[in-house]
């Protein structure tokens, strides 16, 4: 019971806010502080607020919803490294 | 288990929405400048910026949730209804709705709001308001 119960409580929760206008888009991770979005012209990826920005392949707040999703329940979590490959 | 909630609003709702959960533009820089990294927070002030010179402006709005613990039973199904349409005051008006105890209702709508699936606002006489203010709730397991 006790090892069912630390299993379950290794996997947190993952809230992935999405927002699309006319002005562009933004994906935010949390708890995990990350950051997507296209403003200032192209698609790029914050992993951290100070570290600036990289530059991403995909420019369809769908499809990086879809894969953000699927990454964190296939990993468990966030995998940064693996979610940029992913990402392009 | 991935849920989505899905929700098409305007700058102006958006704004007022932000109001609700944070209080004044003022109070959500103050929380920026504690937290810096909080990348929900500097997203909400940049949007609060933009937007409120954009009240018109269409937003489509995604809230995706990635949990083990959620369980959605048919009980659970039934209050995200009527929280949704019947808009009661209070966990215990929800309650009496649904005709259940409210000691077996309030555990459970603590659990949906935990998960993200509602929000509570202050109602009349300071009593917990569940509210969800979404158009469409998607699940996938």
């Amino acid at each position: 019971m006790k090892i069912h119960r630390e299993t379950k409580d290794r996997v947190k929760d993952h809230f992935v806010y999405r927002r699309k206008s006319k002005r562009g888009w933004s994906v935010v991770i949390m708890p995990d502080n990350i950051r997507i979005d296209n403003f200032h012209g192209f698609p790029h990826i914050h992993i951290h607020k100070k570290a600036g920005h990289e530059e991403i392949g995909i420019d369809d707040p769908d499809l990086v919803y879809f894969i953000v999703m699927d990454h964190i329940q296939r990993e468990n979590g966030l995998n940064i490294e693996k979610l940029k490959e992913e990402l392009g | 288990m991935k849920i989505t909630l899905i929700k098409t609003i305007t700058g102006e709702k958006l704004i007022q929405e932000l109001e609700e959960t944070y209080g004044s533009l003022d109070r959500l820089e103050r929380l920026h400048d504690r937290n810096p990294d909080n990348m929900k927070v500097y997203t909400d002030l940049d949007d609060w910026k933009y937007y409120q010179d954009h009240l018109d402006e269409v937003i489509e709005e995604t809230k995706g949730v990635v949990t083990e613990k959620l369980t959605l039973g048919k009980l659970e199904m039934e209050m995200l209804n009527f929280i949704k349409y019947k808009k009661p005051e209070s966990i215990r008006e929800l309650a009496r709705m649904i005709h259940k105890d409210v000691r077996s209702v309030q555990p459970k709508v603590r659990k949906l709001e935990k998960q993200g699936l509602i929000q509570f606002k202050e109602g009349p006489k300071r009593k917990l308001m569940p509210i969800l203010n979404y158009d469409k709730i998607e699940i996938e397991v």
